[in-house]
């Protein structure tokens, strides 16, 4: 076994002994997402996406809505403070595993790797609770969103956990989503085009493409996921330089 | 002078194996209004295979700066580092992983240190022996005493037997009987060519030092002479007394 293969595995396991982390997998997707579609009252709602190109105003039920913005949130939140952890604990001491031989490419696939294996677990058990009360018109478009948001707020996880406290980091990363995708960017609040300064959050683009996909027969936001998949990649540049120089792997 | 930090080869007999010259560190801050902290100014050392060299000062005085920079963990402002062969580091605070349990912070070092499956379970059955925590291998870090993770944290700057191990005050926490074994298992390591750095406070242990450095204003003092001098006046003074 490799030294990124042994770093890897050891840190999944270093993860699934995080009892904290397990409880926000189990506890958060059921209270955030089962309860909003349980308790959401159900009536039409005017939903902004797009149709044939066109920002149009389509009617839609709104714990559908609701359930849609939830599991992005949902995802996004667990995996923010996934990698706000995991830099946490990188910042302490994987500068030691550099002095032990391991050179930095090998320890950034391990950690990214970790991240990456917790962000399609919890966008997977975020998509499965979501389909016991709702089925996306496009399942694998909207998982991919998905997975680009889960992705994202991972590495800024990671970024916050380079520059703040567990605690504070912890509070960014609470509101940080909630702010974005469940307020910015949630067609139920913002019922016209989003100011340009959200349409900056990384929920911008995913949330656009899980509406359409979600919601509407069409597929229509597909140059979206590429400018999310591209937001994604920036975040990842930063948090590799971040990790490279906080831990001082060589 | 440009930052520089080389790493070569491996040891000889009686060779330097780290040299630092005219180390410089200062503690910035980004923020505004913060002041900055100049910790060395122009240090210089050398440590040797063989030796044991202990590095003391008051607090404050840059001594974790200075092994920091000399392991490679923090970068100098200027002046270069050479290191010659494989080193040991054992931190000050322990910087283990708290989750995973000792049977794992071992492989998870040890393939670092590029050591098969077999030269890392031989490594810490023999330490785990040697600083009795043989029945605390499959526990977790967290679940450790002070003194047991401090000998794990030890244990892992040990384990492949490195050319050069750099101790920051490695014995913190140690009980008596293990605190004498850690100075056995330096003397053999010593004895077999490694050159052993540590830092110090205890005066007591100064004479088992055979180079003394201490981090004074920003430089570094080599004061071997001046100890055994006072070690001499105060043997004498004993006699004196003893008259």
């Amino acid at each position: 076994m490799n030294r990124t293969t042994t770093a890897f595995s050891i840190g999944i396991k270093e993860q699934v002994r995080n009892y904290v982390l397990v409880a926000l997998l189990v506890v958060l997707p059921v209270s955030f997402i089962t309860l909003a579609f349980a308790v959401t009252q159900n009536v039409e709602m005017p939903v902004r996406t797009l149709v044939d190109g066109e920002t149009v105003t389509v009617m839609r039920g709104m714990p559908e809505v609701h359930g849609v913005i939830m599991t992005p949130i949902t995802s996004a939140l667990i995996a923010g403070l996934a990698g706000l952890f995991l830099m946490r604990e990188a910042k302490d001491t994987d500068g030691r595993l550099a002095v032990a031989g391991y050179r930095a490419r090998q320890v950034i696939a391990a950690r990214f790797g970790v991240l990456a294996a917790i962000t399609l677990i919890v966008t997977g058990v975020s998509v499965g609770v979501m389909r016991v009360d709702f089925q996306p018109e496009y399942l694998w478009w909207f998982v991919a969103a998905m997975l680009v948001v889960s992705l994202t707020y991972g590495l800024i996880g990671m970024l916050v956990g380079a520059v703040f406290n567990r605690l504070a980091g912890m509070w960014l990363m609470l509101i940080l989503p909630m702010l974005d995708i469940g307020l910015f960017q949630d067609p139920l609040f913002i019922q016209s085009e989003p100011d340009w300064w959200m349409k900056l959050f990384p929920g911008y683009w995913p949330v656009r493409v899980m509406v359409d996909t979600g919601l509407t027969t069409d597929v229509d936001t597909a140059l979206s996921l590429v400018w999310a998949t591209g937001y994604l990649l920036l975040v990842a540049v930063l948090a590799i330089g971040i990790y490279y120089r906080v831990t001082q792997a060589s | 002078m440009e930052a520089s930090t080389t790493t070569t080869g491996e040891a000889t007999s009686n060779k330097v194996l780290v040299r630092a010259n005219e180390i410089e560190k200062t503690y910035g801050s980004s923020f505004p209004f913060t002041r900055s902290v100049t910790v060395l100014t122009d240090a210089d050392l050398e440590i040797r295979t063989g030796e044991i060299v202990g590095i003391v000062g008051a607090n404050g005085s840059g001594k974790s700066t200075l092994m920091n920079i000399l392991v490679g963990v923090l970068e100098q402002d200027s002046g270069t580092v050479e290191r010659t062969g494989t080193v040991g580091w054992c931190p000050q605070e322990p910087l283990l992983y708290d989750r995973l349990t000792v049977g794992e912070t071992f492989r998870l070092f040890g393939s670092g240190y590029g050591m098969t499956a077999e030269e890392i379970d031989e490594a810490k059955h023999r330490l785990a022996s040697k600083l009795d925590f043989e029945q605390y291998l499959d526990y977790r870090i967290d679940q450790l005493s002070g003194g047991n993770r401090q000998k794990i944290n030890l244990s892992i700057a040990l384990m492949h037997n490195p050319d050069v191990l750099m101790l920051d005050e490695p014995y913190t926490g140690f009980d008596w009987e293990t605190y004498l074994t850690f100075w056995d298992l330096a003397e053999e390591l010593a004895a077999d060519g490694t050159a052993v750095t540590m830092i110090s406070h205890l005066i007591e242990e100064q004479s088992r030092l055979d180079r003394i450095y201490e981090v004074r204003d920003g430089q570094v003092y080599d004061v071997t002479d001046q100890e055994a001098e006072t070690d001499a006046t105060a043997s004498e003074r004993g006699e004196a007394t003893d008259e």
